[in-house]
């Protein structure tokens, strides 16, 4: 039959039509092309403005472009030192983060050992909490005067100490300490994913419970865990208040530390910190690649599959207090013991280590002072205010842009793509080409707060995607198009059907990023003036003009107000447990 | 409801081809179709998934643009593919409930369904003439005292009629039915298939309905269309499609049948009943309900049914093929006994009465009347 013949060699009778059921033409092209406008208009300046500084002779400034910053620079053996001690310090506190995170969040979320509420707890506040205040409160616990080396000094009679906290082991300790929340989250969400089935069939097959986590969960779970580590690793590499708080009084140099010692130099070094800048960039672009490709992989090992899908925990039996310490050891050193300094700090007068004879001389003056004068509630006002205007603008503009770009609209193949750009600026580096964006701005952008704001937005517009994305992922096909054949126009089905759906995602990314920003020290301390502080610069400023006490009182009632913001995240983000929460 | 609204689908010559990334071969979609829908009529595209049906659909409803063809319902044009003009579809005014039903969770029964009204701002609707509209809508769906529920504590069929009340509400000129059954369970389907067919009467909107279940196809429709692998292979109605299929697709397509292979020595014209050989050899009397070239690959259909089955040796009936074999197995179904029966070299089912019984491995004689054994072109398309 000639049908048949047909069929195969059909001819494309017709031209292929342009457009969709969302509609054709300028009307559909105009939003996207206009969003995708805007989201360059913020990401790309910095990396332009980085490059071309990079590319200045400021010895000779009318020299046009050279490559005279980065032959300086490698020719410098101080780069190959600082880069040796980034990449050790990241990788010890990566091990470390990952050690502590890991364990618990198996325990937490595949057995049934006792205080998983309290993992939970000590998650929580510490997303509040700023690093500087953990770091300030090992500083103590650690230090020379500290409750460890008086008691080991005590114990020997020597006059030496035993750890000495302003050093690459102690700094991989302290920054390894800070990332375990942020790991217990993410592992949480890939050991809750495992399918007990797959457990449960090793243990029908006769695998002891050890055996079937090593041969099954753990196989399982690598390329995840993987994924995961070099993520931390290179959050670790970006890092900025330990490097600066206890490796640059240690002696320590790194590369992040480097460069914000080249900025704050009289007068700046804008060419060797931005040619480092453009070092830290290539060096992090490099592990990202690396993160991208493990992370894509890992989506095959997901084992979730249709629903009725219910994760089932081990029965730990006999060593269910074995689980039970590993979360109490987690509560103590994440948590316990750091406020627990903090505390002490707050209420005595001057630093002095844990002494009974202290006590009579304890006080509330550090929190009457921070209480009653109006420089603190200026400083909260500002840090509220910039982390939240730069968290609903993120919210707003990633919310309508993964929209565009997961339901493939017309033009929207950029978006994606220049809202991920900000993943590759370390912190410290985004400060300094916003330095020089600002300093070539005519309008007074420098100095002021709206500059802080700038910038927090360019480098949480990738967290935005990371929460908004999977939402619009989880909303039906079938919802929008009943809207459209219901007679909506596109900008109604956006506002009636798509944003109420998408608002948990959205309002747990609005927290996570308003929580990020609000602790944010990196950036903020390159960009803040005496009228644009925030509370982290502040206490950045006041432990190194030596006022522990006051960090202290201020951190502790900085830590329970956001403690109550990340309490509300995690709330949002379990409940809607499809989401992969944080990035 | 009035039924004012309901209006002439015409779809003529509409295609819609998929290609993939760089291939040189569709990767699927529909074929030049044609049809033209009276008002009120129950038109089922029927066909395999992946056929091209639910394309079809998707076209007429305005969720993919055809390349090339005309759509229009009575007065307005939806697409032609002459003048290149398309309606965006938030103006077709039509009803479609999909397979998902699509029920949107953040609205309650009441916001869901009066969802239509309220976007079509140039309707300019009062309150109080929505209130009536939904509350007409979910009386005709029998889901009135449901307005304040919220969508997500329905069961599935509640959620069927949701999205049914929320298709018809603004009384649009055609309604779209994309397999709003295949997610219910068997019970409540029977339930609904009959709940759907009286609706769509009492209304009496021209409807498209959307299935792969042959039965649902048989009960409901005026008009069933059959595709296969982008292709109209036969439209009309519902006993003419079941007793006097085009050809061998159609046959299998619709209920349980034994096709059995063979080669049409000279050519045969409606009606015609011609004495051939079957490839296996043996040789029966088949009626010919369409006309068919000499040398055509033909494939003999005989229902189950249609079928009886007696001990060797039996008098044959007036004018009947008789055939040869032997009891492999049978299954009782309650109502009947289904048996496969070994011939020369072809297998086929049969049904019988339940009161008559044989053993596995039993010689058996099979009797079948010419009229019920039907001559099909079998020239395999080769998608």
């Amino acid at each position: 039959m000639t049908d048949a013949v047909q069929v195969n060699q059909v001819r494309r009778a017709a031209p292929r039509r342009t457009g969709s059921w969302r509609g054709s033409g300028i009307k559909l092209y105009l939003p996207v092309v206009a969003l995708t406008i805007l989201i360059a208009a913020f990401v790309l300046p910095p990396a332009v403005m980085l490059i071309q500084t990079s590319l200045t002779d400021y010895t000779n400034p009318d020299g046009g472009y050279s490559l005279e910053n980065f032959a300086r620079l490698l020719e410098d053996p101080a780069l190959y030192i600082s880069a040796f001690n980034s990449v050790l310090f990241a990788a010890g506190a990566t091990i470390v983060s990952l050690v502590v995170g890991a364990s618990v969040a198996w325990v937490v979320e595949r057995t049934n050992a006792p205080f998983k509420q309290l993992a939970l707890a000590t998650t929580v506040v510490s997303l509040g909490t700023p690093a500087i205040l953990y770091v300030s409160a090992w500083v103590f616990l650690l230090g020379r005067a500290g409750p460890v080396n008086a008691t080991w000094r005590a114990l020997t009679g020597s006059k030496d100490t035993i750890v000495n906290v302003y050093s690459i082991p102690g700094m991989m300790l302290v920054e390894g300490l800070l990332w375990v929340p942020l790991v217990f989250l993410l592992c949480g969400a890939t050991f809750k994913r495992q399918n007990a089935d797959l457990e449960e069939a090793a243990r029908m097959s006769g695998a002891s419970v050890f055996n079937t986590v090593m041969r099954v969960s753990l196989p399982l779970a690598k390329p995840a865990l993987l994924g995961l580590s070099i993520f931390i690793f290179i959050r670790n590499i970006e890092a900025f208040d330990v490097p600066v708080l206890l490796g640059t009084p240690g002696g320590v140099k790194l590369l992040t530390s480097d460069v914000y010692l080249a900025m704050t130099r009289v007068p700046p070094d804008l060419g060797h910190s931005s040619s480092f800048a453009v070092v830290l960039i290539v060096f992090v672009s490099v592990l990202l690649y690396f993160y991208g490709r493990i992370s894509r992989n890992a989506d095959r090992y997901a084992s979730v599959t249709g629903k009725g899908f219910r994760p089932r925990p081990f029965d730990l039996g006999r060593y269910r207090w074995v689980g039970g310490m590993v979360i109490l050891l987690n509560f103590l050193m994440v948590l316990a013991l750091p406020l627990a300094a903090m505390l002490w700090n707050s209420v005595t007068p001057f630093v002095r280590a844990f002494e009974i004879r202290a006590l009579s001389s304890l006080t509330l003056k550090n929190y009457a002072v921070i209480l009653s004068d109006p420089y603190y509630l200026g400083l909260a006002f500002n840090t509220i205010l910039a982390s939240a205007a730069a968290a609903t603008v993120v919210v707003a503009v990633t919310a309508l842009g993964s929209w565009f770009a997961v339901r493939k609209f017309p033009g929207s193949q950029l978006i994606e793509q220049f809202a991920s750009i900000p993943i590759i600026f370390p912190g410290i580096v985004l400060g300094v080409a916003m330095i020089q964006l600002a300093l070539r701005t005519p309008f007074g952008l420098y100095g002021s707060i709206w500059l802080i704001v700038i910038a927090f937005i360019i480098r949480y517009m990738p967290y935005g995607m990371r929460y908004a994305q999977p939402g619009v992922m989880q909303i039906h096909r079938e919802l929008e198009e009943a809207a459209g054949i219901a007679g909506a126009t596109q900008r109604s089905i956006f506002r009636r059907v798509v944003l109420p759906l998408l608002s948990p995602a959205l309002i747990a990314g609005w927290l996570f990023i308003f929580l990020l920003a609000a602790k944010e020290l990196s950036i903020a301390v390159l960009l803040s003036s005496t009228s644009s502080k925030t509370i982290a610069v502040a206490m950045f400023n006041q432990w190194t003009n030596g006022q522990p006490g006051e960090v202290a009182a201020l951190g502790i009632l900085w830590t329970i107000l956001m403690s109550l913001c990340a309490t509300v995240m995690i709330v949002l983000t379990r409940k809607d447990s499809k989401s992969e929460g944080a990035l | 409801m009035t039924s004012i609204n309901s209006m002439t689908l015409e779809v003529s010559n509409l295609t819609k081809t998929y290609w993939t990334s760089n291939s040189r071969f569709p990767g699927g979609g529909i074929q030049p179709i044609s049809f033209s829908l009276k008002a009120g009529t129950f038109f089922t595209l029927l066909g395999p998934s992946g056929c091209g049906k639910t394309t079809t659909l998707r076209c007429i409803a305005g969720l993919e643009i055809p390349d090339d063809g005309r759509l229009s319902l009575g007065p307005t044009t939806f697409f032609d593919g002459a003048s290149n003009s398309n309606l965006p579809l938030n103006q077709r005014n039509i009803g479609m409930v999909f397979q998902s039903y699509a029920i949107w969770p953040h609205m309650t029964v009441f916001e869901n369904v009066a969802f239509p009204l309220r976007v079509r701002s140039q309707l300019k609707l009062s309150a109080a003439k929505i209130t009536e509209m939904v509350r007409e809508a979910l009386n005709t769906v029998g889901l009135s005292g449901y307005e304040n529920r919220s969508a997500t504590q329905l069961s599935g069929g509640q959620q069927q009629r949701v999205a049914l009340a929320r298709a018809i509400v603004r009384q649009p000129g055609l309604l779209l039915l994309d397999e709003p059954l295949s997610n219910l369970d068997a019970l409540l389907r029977d339930e609904m298939r009959n709940e759907l067919k009286r609706l769509q009467k009492q209304i009496g909107i021209t409807t498209v309905y959307v299935t792969h279940d042959q039965h649902e196809a048989l009960e409901m429709s005026d008009i069933i269309a059959v595709i296969n692998a982008g292709m109209l292979e036969q439209m009309g109605p519902p006993r003419e499609i079941y007793n006097r299929p085009r050809n061998a697709f159609v046959a299998g397509f619709m209920g349980a049948t034994n096709l059995l292979p063979a080669k049409l020595g000279e050519s045969a014209g409606t009606g015609d009943y011609r004495t051939i050989t079957l490839d296996s050899g043996e040789v029966i009397k088949a009626c010919f309900p369409y006309p068919i070239a000499a040398n055509s690959k033909i494939a003999v259909s005989i229902r189950p049914e249609s079928v009886s089955l007696a001990a060797p040796g039996t008098a044959v009936p007036e004018g009947y093929n008789a055939l040869e074999g032997s009891v492999l197995s049978s299954g009782f179904l309650g109502n009947i006994v289904r048996y496969t029966i070994q011939l020369c070299s072809n297998r086929i089912q049969v049904h019988q009465p339940a009161d008559i019984h044989f053993n596995d491995g039993d010689r058996i004689a099979v009797h079948f009347s010419p009229e019920k054994s039907l001559g099909l072109s079998d020239e395999r398309r080769t998608a």
